[in-house]
Formats: structure tokens, sequence, C-alpha cells
């Protein structure tokens, strides 16, 4: 990116709270003079701790934040020329309207062109680039007055000055934060999600409002919310955040058409995720049939490889039986005004379809999609891994359990004596007590219980991802703060507490070091 | 029709023996409350003897050499109370904005520190203050003025804290990090929006010691080595000597300046809900 062009930069950005949780891990973005960019991602996601951190509340644990190209990571709030829009506009209520908008005004300096600064031999004393540098100046009252009408004038709240803050309403007060925060001419403003608290046509009025906004005042924007729609309407470049680390940076139409991962497939969007796996002839195979994949796909997957596969609703086609890539039977019919949105059953897969064309519920029809539109994305894995210990009955010792596993398979010519203990043929013993091996648990070798004597193994759930025919549930165990993956059939609720019970042979072991 | 009526006629049954609940109020209102000011007002305006309406108990008071002592009674109420309220605010502000931070006060341990002197009787409190004064060379005979306010600004220091450290919590913390965001320096956010915040703990804070100070004479008497008079303690010194008459006058005149007070508060804080 050309580095003139960029406005703020975030290097290797990472906030740790309290020593121990990680709001933001390893952020790295630039962003574009002028740009409008929107933080997208759930609540907890770390967008707005990086907004703060962009404004100054919060200094980065490590990282830098680099202004025009100066490191502003350890500048305090009131010395950066940045200003926010707050999500619950922090309107000072002792103040009068006229009086927030000017409160920042109150602050700044300018030029002041009547008073050129010269040196003691009365030659003008010149900036980096040769221009005549200025002996600053407050604004006089005159200047605040005009500018704060114009800000008015801009959220179209025009004679306002007088009110307080108290007697408007919460639209009006949202517009107030704006014109408080761009009337100090800021180089970037920060919005923190500042339409959460406003209804649906308010919201979609402010967001026109805003867009327009931008336009005008060619600002950097930057946007932080929780809603998908928001972020496709109005930015120019979105930033997909989870678990406070950036999932993919793109433009509305690269973020909605080709997502990076599952997640940013899941969370912008509509869509119907399957687990697929990549054929020979640049076909990938789901739903128990063949496709045809997008041919700019081909080459990037190994041939078998296990990938993740995104349908969106839209790009359904649906026509009679036996005319499309696979069968499906309608379960269900929604009108939704513009179009009718089916979810079909393809055996045992969900499969979400949207068409103008009106079929009847409990009907066979014919599914299939145009190649560009199936979008094909790595799995990010398809097994837990941890890392292990044998113990000294051959039991392999893992986040904060033991399992049995096969350890025979690792130990060739050798086996188990009595008492457990590995021999070979010659008669030695080998001690495995402590051997350091990396472990392999498949998402499909997990199954959850609700039952908390099922096993030794417990957890929460803290991420559900529909994949079809399944659901990819994320169980974190608080006391190892380890993440076991189990693909389940069953729907769960995020936040149960679940026993993960360790399918037979479900672990894999393998030695580190080679020995 | 039928059933509305028993029901309303019920409810006004309800309010009937409800209004007996107030009662036991009423009651302590009237004993000790009503009945002993218009005993003060019946005693300042009667003779001592005849028992007759008179304006001589306040002629006694307000005229000639006897003016003189009566307005620098006053004169020194008004001081100390003013005194004494002005630096508990200042020191018990700081206080309170570091207590009502949890990154100082985690579970809020700190705030019972404070509070703790208040669990001992003040009387002993301040015969402790006393020792401790001459302790550290501050003799009450030598230095009245200063003993007396160290004295008063000790015992009154707890109800300066605490209304100052509940305005804090409620602080609203998103208008402080807007002043920044817009360019006020540490100081000017305090000036501009921590100080504008806190002005109905400050209020109170200043009620809840300028009122009180302005009638005790006992921390004064104590460590002031009975050089500065309050009105407090003149009423004292009059019922004592059977002066019932002119006592009850200098209880009106205290009286009076409680209510000036209160009226001042009102103005501020109805000031403060206008400029909203």
């Amino acid at each position: 990116m050309n580095a003139e062009n960029t406005i703020i930069s975030l290097k290797n950005v990472c906030k740790v709270f309290d020593k121990s949780f990680t709001a933001v891990d390893n952020f790295n973005l630039d962003i574009k003079r002028g740009e409008f960019v929107t933080f997208l991602g759930p609540s907890g996601c770390g967008k707005t701790t990086t907004l703060r951190m962009i404004a100054g509340f919060d200094m980065p644990t490590s990282g830098q934040i680099l202004l025009n190209g100066q490191d502003i990571s350890l500048i305090p709030p009131y010395k950066r020329p940045i200003n926010t829009v707050f999500q619950r506009y922090a309107l000072f209520t002792h103040l009068n309207i006229y009086k927030n908008i000017a409160f920042g005004l109150q602050y700044k300096r300018v030029d002041d062109l009547s008073k050129p600064l010269k040196d003691k031999e009365g030659n003008p004393i010149l900036g980096e680039n040769g221009e005549q540098l200025y002996a600053k100046r407050k604004l006089t009252k005159e200047e605040i007055r005009a500018k704060v009408k114009y800000a008015l004038n801009l959220v179209d709240l025009e004679g306002f000055e007088k009110r307080a803050v108290s007697t408007l309403s919460g639209g009006q007060q949202q517009r107030i934060a704006i014109a408080r925060a761009i009337v100090n001419e800021p180089e970037i403003l920060l919005l923190d999600e500042p339409l959460g608290a406003l209804d649906l046509k308010m919201r979609k009025e402010m967001q026109l409002e805003l867009k327009a906004m931008h336009k005008k005042l060619g600002i950097t924007f930057i946007y932080v919310t929780h809603d998908q729609e928001e972020a496709l309407t109005m930015s120019d470049t979105i930033v997909v955040m989870s678990d406070g680390e950036i999932q993919q940076v793109g433009t509305p139409k690269e973020i909605y058409d080709e997502p990076k991962n599952a997640f940013v497939a899941d969370f912008i969007g509509e869509s119907s995720i399957f687990t697929g796996t990549v054929q020979k002839g640049n076909k990938i195979k789901f739903l128990g049939a063949s496709f045809d994949s997008d041919p700019a796909d081909e080459g990037k997957f190994a041939l078998n490889e296990k990938v993740d596969v995104v349908i969106r609703p839209e790009d359904v086609i649906i026509s009679a039986k036996d005319k499309g890539t696979v069968n499906a039977k309608i379960v269900s019919k929604i009108f939704k005004g513009m179009h009718y949105e089916y979810i079909t059953m393809v055996g045992k897969n969900e499969m979400i379809a949207q068409s103008t064309k009106n079929f009847e519920e409990e009907s066979i029809v014919g599914l299939s999609v145009d190649p560009e539109n199936i979008q094909i994305m790595k799995k990010p894995f398809t097994s837990n891994y941890y890392d292990g210990h044998l113990t000294k009955h051959c039991h392999v010792s893992f986040a904060g359990i033991h399992a049995n596993f096969d350890v025979l398979k690792l130990f060739p010519g050798y086996r188990l004596s009595e008492e457990g203990i590995l021999i070979n043929d010659k008669g030695e013993e080998r001690d495995v007590e402590g051997l350091q091996v990396s472990v392999e648990v498949g998402f499909d070798d997990l199954e959850l219980s609700d039952d908390p004597n099922a096993s030794d193994l417990h957890g929460e759930i803290i991420n559900m991802i529909y994949l079809g025919d399944h659901y990819e549930v994320t169980v974190w165990n608080q006391d190892v703060d380890e993440e076991f993956i189990v693909n389940t059939p069953d729907l769960w609720n995020i936040g149960d507490n679940v026993s993960l019970v360790i399918k037979e042979g479900g672990v894999e072991v393998k030695l580190k070091g080679g020995r | 029709m039928e059933a509305t009526k028993t029901l309303s006629r019920n409810q006004g049954k309800v309010h009937e023996t409800r209004k007996w609940l107030c009662m036991p109020y009423g009651i302590f209102l009237i004993l000790f409350i009503i009945f002993p000011i218009l005993l003060i007002f019946y005693y300042a305006f009667s003779d001592p003897t005849t028992g007759l309406f008179t304006l001589k108990n306040f002629k006694s008071v307000f005229e000639g050499d006897s003016s003189v002592t009566t307005f620098k009674v006053i004169g020194q109420s008004l001081g100390v109370a003013a005194l004494t309220t002005v630096i508990c605010i200042l020191i018990a502000y700081p206080i309170a904005y570091i207590l009502a931070n949890s990154k100082w006060n985690k579970n809020a341990v700190l705030v019972y520190l404070f509070l703790l002197p208040m669990w001992i009787n003040f009387v002993i409190r301040t015969v402790a203050t006393k020792q401790l004064l001459i302790f550290f060379g501050l003799d009450p005979a030598m230095h009245p003025w200063v003993c007396s306010i160290i004295g008063m600004v000790y015992n009154y220091l707890p109800f300066a804290i605490l209304p100052l450290y509940n305005t804090m919590l409620k602080l609203d913390k998103s208008q402080i990090e807007a002043a920044a965001d817009l360019g006020a320096s540490p100081v000017q956010v305090f000036i501009k929006t921590i100080v504008p915040m806190t002005v109905p703990g400050i209020v109170s804070a200043a009620t809840m010691t300028f009122m009180p100070t302005m009638s005790s004479y006992v921390i004064t008497d104590a460590l002031s080595g009975r050089t500065i008079k309050l009105i407090g303690g003149q009423i004292e010194h009059q019922f004592l000597h059977s002066q019932l008459n002119v006592g009850s006058v200098y209880a009106i005149i205290m009286l009076a300046l409680i209510g000036l007070s209160v009226v001042f508060e009102n103005f501020f804080s109805e000031k403060k809900k206008g400029g909203r």
C-alpha cells in the first residue's frame, strides 16, 4: 500500500487485560486517508478495544499505532487529532447544545496569520517543507459561533443551540454527538456503534446520512458495529474480527462473495455451510454429489482435502426434480416479499435457498449452484491438537485428562507385560513415563453428553456453527484453558456445560522430536 | 357493579387504617419538635417575671455592649462553620475521588477506613485529639483557632466524604473520556466535566458539614480553652444560668441562620437544575 496514502496503521497491536485476557491479538492494519472502514464482529471480539486504542483511551500492551507515520501509541487522547462519537453519546449534561458542540473548539489552536514566526534577525522561520510557520492563537468567539452553526446545519438541527441535552430525543442526541466530533475537523472520526440505540427506521436514515457526511467531509471514518447489514451498507472496507483477531479485510462485496473462512461466511449474511472433499477435475463433492467448482479455485486445494463449502441462499437454483445436481425436499417456505425463502433437505443436510418462483412445500425439487457461486475455503483444521505426555502405565495425559490409546503402535517390536510395562522380545523394559507427545483428537472422535459423570472431561460450549448436516461446537475447559472442537448432529446451547466423551480409538498419539 | 363497590369500600378501609401508621411520627413531631419550638418562641417573647409579651429579651441581646458579644458569637460561629466546611470539602474531594476509583479501592475497604472514626464517641475523640495536639506541641490555649478547626475538620470529614463518594461512584465515565477526546487536558477535564458533574455532591457535603458545625460547641470549647464562643455554647451558658428567655433568643437566632443556609442550598440545587 502506498505509504503516503496511509493515514493510520496498526502494527502488531496487542491488548491484554489483567495480564490474562487477550482482547486484541496481533492486530495489523493500514487505513487509507478518506476511507470508511468498519470493524465488524460479534460482541467481545475486540473491535471496541481496538477503537479505544486508536482514540487513546487504552494503551496497547505491545505494538505500535502510527498516525501519518508517527508513533502515537503512548500519546494521550487530548493530543490526538482524532475524535470519537460514543455509543451512549456521552453529551455533557451540564452544558447546553451550543456549549457541547463548542467544547472541543475552545481548546483548538490555529495559525495566527498576522503573526508569522521570525527568528532574532527577523528572518521567517520555516517548517519542514519550507512553509512559513505562524504563531498559534485561540479561535475567536465569532469563529466558534460560525463553526457550531455549520456543524448544526450539517446534522440538520439548526436552531438547537440553546436547548438542554435532556430535552432531545435519542436520534437528536446522536446527531449532536456527531456534530460535536466533526466540528473539530479531526483527521479521523471514530464511531463506536453510534446507531445501536436507535430504532430501525432511524438507524437506516442515519446510515445514509453518515455515508453522505463522509463523502462531503472527506474525513477518514472508522466505524465499529456488530450489525453486518450496517457494515455492508456503509463501508469502503470491512474488517471482520473474532476473538481479538482479524478474520478478513476486504470490500463489502469481497467479504460477502468470497468469505475467507466459515466464521466470516456464517457471520456475514445467510449461508449454508458444508464440509466438502476436493476431487479430480476441479470438482468438489458435498451433499453426496459432485459439483463443478469455480475455475478460479483450481489448484488451490490438495486432492481429497476436506474443505468448507459456503453457498449463499440466493445462489441456489431451484429446478424440477432430477434437473439439478441434487434432489432436495422443501420442508419450509416463507414469503419474504421480494422472494420465497425455502429450507430444503438434501438427505440429512439443510440448505437454505431463495427463489422468486413458487414451489410447494413437501415437494421434491432439483438444486444446483453455478460453479463461481460455490465458495470453497480451507478448513482451519479438522482435528484438535494438544501437547501431552505419557504416563507410567502407558496412558497419555493431555488437557488435564488421562486417556487410553494403542501404545504398541508407537513402539513397534514391544509388547505389554502383565504389569503394564513395555517389554521387547529381548526382555528389555522401556520406561515411557514423561515422554512428550503430540495428541490429535478428530472433531468426529468426540461426543457431547449432558451427563456430568459421563467422563472426566468437562467444559462450556462457547461457539457453534451450523455446517449443513451437523454443528461444529467449540467446548472450552476453564481449568486447563483448552478448547475442544466437536462435530455433533444435535443442537446444543451456547453456555451449556457438557461432558466430552472420547470415542474408542479416537486418540492419535505421535512422539515428539523423533524419539 | 356491586363487586366494584365493595372493592372500593375495602380500599377505603385500607386507607383509613394506614392513616394510623403515621401516628407515632405525628406524636413524636408534636412532642419533640413543634412543642419545643413553640416553647422557645414563648420564652423569647415573654417577661421572665410576669410572663407577659415583651421585646426586652431581644433588646438585651442586641443593645449596647452585649450586641458586640452577640455579633462576635454569630461571626465566630459562621466563621468556624464556613472554614470547617471549606477545608472538609477540599480534603474530602480528592479522597472521595480516589475511593470511588476501583483501581485504587478494589472492594471498598478503604471507605470503611475513613468512616471508622465515626464509630467512636465524639467526646472521647475530641479529648483524645486535644491530648494528641498537645503531644505535637500545639497547645489549645495558645492556638485556639488552629486547634478548633483541626478538631472540627477531623470530626466532620466523614460527613463530607460520604456524599461526595456517592456522587463520584455514579460519574459518567464516558463524559470524562469525551472531554479528553475533544482536546481537554487532564486539568481541563477536571474543571470542565468532573467538577460540574459532582456539584450535587459538593452541595450536600457542604450542608452535611455546615449545619452541624454551626451548632456544635463541645469541640471548640475543648480545643480552644473556651476562648472561641459559638452560639451553641452561648445557648448552653444561658440555660445553665437559668436565663431561659435570653437563651431562647439565641436559639431563634441559630434557627434563623440554619434556615438561611437551607435556602442557600436549595437555591444552588435549583440553579443546577435550571442550567441543564
